[in-house]
C-alpha cells in the first residue's frame, strides 16, 4: 500500500515517467487479451482487437515522446495504425454482416463447421 | 564442316522427337519423308566432315610406305610384324621383340632404324598437309561444378570416326529410304521411323564421342533402341522373347563395360579416348596402369564389345533379333549397331594391346567366325543365314583386331557395313515379293526380281570375298594380318580359311535356293527338334494366326513380284557402294585406306607383291566353297534332299545347344529364385510399407482432432505460444548478459 502511495505521489511530483506508460499499455493489452479469450461475440472480440491495437499505439507515442526528440516515427506509427484500425473495422463489421446473414449469429460457436 | 558436325547426330534426334509429338499432324508419309530427309541431311553433312578429314589428314606416300614394309619383313621375319611395334627395334621392351634385338649386332639394328627414318621421313614428307587442328576436336563443358573439369562433352574426329560416321549416316539413310516402301501398310509406321531415327542418331553420336563416358551414354539409347525395334511387332510372342533375349545379353557386356569405366577412371583419371590414344604411343598408359589393371580394364571392355557384336558366347541374340522388320534387321544387327562393339575395342586398342588383351580378343573373333559360318548352312530362314553370316564377319573383324590388324578390321567394317546391309535389304526384297522368310518356299525368285537378283548376287559375292568386290579387299588383309602376326596365330588363320569357304557355301546356296529353284515345302519346318526344349507358349488360335499375318509381312502373295521404287533404288545404290567401297583400299588406288586409317606411328601398307599370294589363296577358298555349294544344290539336283547326317543338322539348328544351355541355366534359375522373392516381396517388404501406411494414418487420425474448428480454442493457443516464445526471449536475454 505505502508503495502505491509513493507511486502516486511521484506522479504529482515527477510528472509520468516512461515506465508507467508502458504498464499501462501492457494492461491495456492484457484487458484486449481477455477480451478475445473470454468473448464469444464476434462484434466484441473485434473491440478487444482494438483496445490491444490501442495498447500498442500508446507504447509507440510514449516511447518516442521520452526517448527521441529529433524524429517522430513514434507518432507516425500511431497514425498508420488509426487508419488501419478503421479500415480493418470497416472489413470486419462487412465480414459480421455476411456471417450473421449465412449462419443466423455472430457468436464464434456458429462459425464452427469443424467435425470432431 | 566440322562446326556443323554436331547436327548430324542432333537431326535425326530432332526427326524422332518431331514424330514421337506430332506423328498425327504429320501422318504416315510425312512422318516416313521427314525421317528420310533428316537422315539425308545428316549424311550430306558426314560426306562433307569425311571430305574435311580427309583434307585434313596426313598425306602418307605409297610407296616408302612399301618399302619399309618389305624392310621389315625381310630384315627381321616374323618378329616385326605389329603396326604398332615400329619402334620396337630401336626400344626393345616388349620381351618378344626384345630378345630378337639382343641377338642381332648392335651396329646392324642402328644401321636399319637410320634406314627407317629415312624410309620413314620420305613417306610423309614435311610439306605434309596435316593442319595443326587435326584431329578436329569440338567441346562443351557438361556437369562441370564449380569449375572443375566435370565431364566435358566433346566430339573428336579422327580418321577412324570419320569415316565410321560417314558409312553409318550413309547406310542408315539408305536403309531409312528402303524402310519407307518396305514398311508401308504396317501399324505404327511413323513410330517405326521415330525409332530408326533416334537409333542412327545415337549410334552417331557414339562414333563421334569424345569421351568413353559418352560412348557409354549413347550406346545405352541404342540398347533401348534396339530392344524397341527387335520387338517391334510385339503383338507377336517370338518378338517379345527376342527382345527381351537381345536386351538381356547386351545387358551383361553393358556391365562389364561400366565396371571397366569406372575401373580405368579411378586409375587413370580420365575416360578422354584422345589422350587415352596419347597415353597409348607415349608408353604413359603402361606406366601409370600396368599390365595387370590395362588387362582387366581391356577385357572388360571387350566383354562390352562381345555384347554388343555378338561374339561368342554372347552371340546368341543376334540370330532372335531377326523377329524385328528387316529395314532394322539391316542397320541394328547388321550394318550399324554391332559395329559399335568394334568400334569400342578400336577405341579403347591402346588400352587392350597394353594388357595383352588382343590375343584373346582374336581367339573369341576366330572362334565366333568358324563357329557362326558353320551354324548358316542348316538353316532355311533367309535372314537367319545373314544373321549368322553376321556374327562370322564381326568374329572376322575381332580376330583381325586381335591379329594387330587394326586397318584391316575397320576397312572390314567398312565394307561389310555396305554389302551386308545390302544383302538384308535384299532379303527384305525377296520376302516383300515371295511372302515368305523361308528359302526353299521361294519359288524362282530369279524369274520375277530382276533387280533383287542382281543386286543381291553383288552383296553375296561381296560376302563370300569373290575377287573384285568390296569383301574380297577387306577379307584379304584380315587374312593377311592374321598370317602376318606369327606365333600360334596361324591356327586362327587355319580357322579363318575355313570360314572363307563355309561363308561362300552358304552363301552360294542360299542363292541357288532362293533364286533359281522352284517353291517346295521347307524340309525342316515340322523337324522335331525345332520345339524341343523351348519354353512352352500358350498361344491361342487368334494370336497364332496374327503371328503368321506378321511373318509374311503385309503383302501376302501367291504370285511373286518385284518390288517397288522406293525399295530398288537404296538396292542399286548399296550395290554400286558393295562393288566400289573395296577399292579404296586396293591396289588400284594403292591402298589409300590403309594409308588413311592406321594406329600407331604410321600406316602399315603391302606392297603387291606380298599380297598376289593371298589373293591366289583367296580365290581358291570362294572357288572351292561356293563349288561344293553348286555341286550339292546347283543345276537339277534335288535341293531339298538331306545331305548331313540327321543329327549334325540337329546340332546345327539347336545352334549348339547353347541357347538351351542358357535356358536352363540362367533363366529357369532366374525363374525358380523367383517365387521365394516374389513371397518375401509379398510378405516382408510390402507389410513394411503398408506398415509406414498404417502409423502415418493413425498419427494423422489423432492429430486430426486438434483442428476442432472453435476460434477460441485457437486464441488461447496462440496467446499461450506467443507468452511462452516472449518468455523463451527474455530468458535467453537475461542468460547472455
Amino acid at each position: 500500500m505505502e508503495s502505491i502511495l509513493s507511486t502516486i505521489r511521484s506522479f504529482a511530483n515527477n510528472g509520468i515517467s516512461l515506465q508507467q506508460f508502458l504498464i499501462l499499455g501492457g494492461l491495456l493489452f492484457l484487458v484486449g487479451i481477455y477480451g478475445v479469450l473470454t468473448r464469444r461475440n464476434l462484434i466484441a472480440i473485434l473491440m478487444s482487437v482494438e483496445i490491444m491495437l490501442n495498447a500498442a499505439m500508446l507504447n509507440f507515442v510514449a516511447v518516442s515522446a521520452y526517448t527521441d526528440t529529433v524524429n517522430i516515427n513514434g507518432h507516425l506509427f500511431a497514425l498508420f495504425i488509426v487508419a488501419i484500425a478503421a479500415a480493418e473495422v470497416a472489413v470486419g463489421l462487412a465480414i459480421f454482416i455476411n456471417v450473421f446473414r449465412s449462419k443466423g449469429g455472430v457468436l464464434t460457436d456458429d462459425l464452427m463447421e469443424m467435425k470432431q | 564442316m566440322v562446326d556443323l558436325a554436331i547436327l548430324i547426330p542432333v537431326l535425326p534426334a530432332l526427326g524422332w522427337l518431331i514424330i514421337s509429338v506430332f506423328s498425327k499432324a504429320l501422318g504416315s508419309k510425312g512422318s516416313a519423308w521427314l525421317a528420310t530427309t533428316l537422315m539425308a541431311l545428316s549424311a550430306a553433312i558426314a560426306i562433307g566432315l569425311f571430305i574435311e578429314i580427309n583434307s585434313a589428314a596426313p598425306n602418307w606416300k605409297a610407296e616408302p610406305l612399301e618399302k619399309l614394309y618389305d624392310l621389315e619383313h625381310h630384315k627381321t621375319a616374323g618378329a616385326e610384324s605389329t603396326t604398332a611395334d615400329h619402334s620396337a627395334a630401336t626400344k626393345p621392351t616388349t620381351t618378344a621383340e626384345g630378345e630378337t634385338a639382343v641377338v642381332e649386332p648392335i651396329t646392324a639394328l642402328t644401321e636399319e632404324a637410320d634406314k627407317k627414318a629415312e624410309l620413314l621421313r620420305e613417306a610423309l614428307p614435311s610439306s605434309n598437309r596435316a593442319l595443326s587442328g587435326f584431329p578436329f576436336v569440338r567441346e562443351w563443358s557438361w556437369l562441370s561444378i564449380k569449375g572443375e573439369a566435370g565431364l566435358p562433352f566433346g566430339f573428336y574426329f579422327d580418321q577412324t570416326a570419320g569415316i565410321v560416321v560417314l558409312m553409318v549416316s550413309v547406310v542408315a539413310f539408305l536403309i531409312h529410304l528402303f524402310s519407307v516402301g518396305y514398311m508401308a501398310g504396317e501399324e505404327r509406321y511413323p513410330t517405326f521411323f521415330a525409332y530408326i531415327n533416334l537409333f542412327a542418331a545415337a549410334m552417331l553420336a557414339m562414333v563421334m564421342a569424345k569421351n568413353l563416358f559418352h560412348v557409354l551414354l549413347f550406346w545405352e539409347i541404342m540398347g533401348v533402341m534396339s530392344y524397341l525395334l527387335i520387338g517391334f511387332f510385339y503383338k507377336k510372342k517370338t518378338a517379345q522373347q527376342a527382345m527381351k533375349k537381345a536386351f538381356m545379353t547386351v545387358r551383361v557386356g553393358d556391365l562389364a563395360f561400366m565396371a571397366g569405366l569406372f575401373w580405368l577412371y579411378s586409375s587413370f583419371k580420365t575416360l578422354d579416348i584422345p589422350t587415352i590414344l596419347e597415353a597409348g604411343a607415349s608408353g604413359e598408359l603402361l606406366r601409370v596402369l600396368g599390365v595387370t589393371a590395362a588387362g582387366g580394364i581391356g577385357l572388360l571392355l571387350f566383354i562390352a564389345a562381345m555384347g554388343k557384336s555378338a561374339q561368342f558366347p554372347l552371340h546368341v541374340w543376334l540370330a532372335d533379333a531377326m523377329e524385328g522388320p528387316t529395314p532394322v534387321s539391316a542397320m541394328i544387327h547388321a550394318a550399324t549397331m554391332v559395329a559399335a562393339g568394334v568400334y569400342l575395342v578400336a577405341r579403347a586398342y591402346p588400352i587392350l594391346e597394353v594388357g595383352h588383351v588382343l590375343p584373346f580378343v582374336a581367339l573369341i573373333g576366330g572362334f565366333t567366325a568358324i563357329f557362326a559360318a558353320s551354324m548358316a548352312p542348316a538353316q532355311a530362314d533367309a535372314k537367319k543365314i545373314m544373321a549368322f553370316s553376321t556374327l562370322s564377319q564381326l568374329g572376322y573383324m575381332f580376330l583381325s583386331l586381335g591379329a594387330f590388324g587394326y586397318t584391316a578390321a575397320l576397312f572390314h567394317l567398312l565394307t561389310h557395313a555396305f554389302f551386308k546391309a545390302l544383302l538384308f535389304l535384299g532379303s527384305g526384297s525377296m520376302i516383300h515379293g515371295s511372302g515368305t522368310q523361308d528359302i526353299f518356299e521361294m519359288d524362282r525368285l530369279a524369274k520375277y526380281q530382276k533387280w533383287t537378283l542382281g543386286t543381291v548376287w553383288v552383296g553375296a559375292l561381296s560376302l563370300m570375298g569373290a575377287p573384285l568386290f568390296a569383301g574380297f579387299w577387306s577379307k584379304d588383309e584380315i587374312l593377311h594380318a592374321v598370317q602376318s602376326a606369327g606365333g600360334l596365330y596361324w591356327i586362327l588363320w587355319l580357322m579363318a580359311v575355313i570360314t572363307a569357304i563355309l561363308t561362300a557355301f552358304y552363301t552360294t546356296r542360299m542363292m541357288i535356293i532362293a533364286f533359281y529353284k522352284p517353291k517346295t515345302a521347307s524340309p525342316w519346318a515340322a523337324a522335331p527338334w525345332n520345339n524341343e526344349g523351348e519354353p512352352t507358349l500358350n498361344i491361342s488360335k487368334t494370336e497364332l494366326e496374327l503371328q503368321k499375318a506378321h511373318e509374311h509381312g503385309h503383302h501376302v502373295s501367291d504370285h511373286p513380284h518385284e518390288s517397288g521404287p522406293e525399295m530398288i533404288i537404296p538396292l542399286v545404290l548399296l550395290a554400286t557402294m558393295a562393288m566400289v567401297m573395296g577399292f579404296v583400299g586396293s591396289p588400284f588406288a594403292n591402298g589409300w585406306f590403309q594409308r588413311f586409317v592406321y594406329f600407331g606411328e604410321a600406316p602399315e601398307l603391302v606392297p603387291l607383291g606380298a599380297a598376289v599370294p593371298g589373293f591366289i589363296v583367296s580365290i581358291l577358298l570362294v572357288a572351292a566353297g561356293a563349288g561344293a555349294s553348286y555341286m550339292l544344290y546347283g543345276g537339277a539336283r534335288d535341293h531339298t534332299k538331306q545331305i548331313a547326317p540327321i543329327w549334325l543338322t540337329r546340332l546345327l539348328q539347336r545352334r549348339y545347344f547353347i541357347d538351351d544351355f542358357y535356358y536352363h541355366g540362367f533363366v529357369r534359375l532366374a525363374e525358380d529364385i523367383q517365387y521365394p522373392l516374389a513371397w518375401f516381396d509379398k510378405n516382408v517388404v510390402d507389410r513394411i510399407v503398408d506398415g509406414f501406411g498404417i502409423v502415418t494414418g493413425a498419427v494423422g487420425d489423432t492429430l486430426r482432432r486438434a483442428q476442432s474448428g472453435a476460434v477460441g480454442l485457437y486464441a488461447w493457443l496462440m496467446v499461450v505460444g506467443g507468452a511462452v516464445i516472449a518468455l523463451a526471449f527474455a530468458f535467453a536475454q537475461g542468460g547472455n548478459k
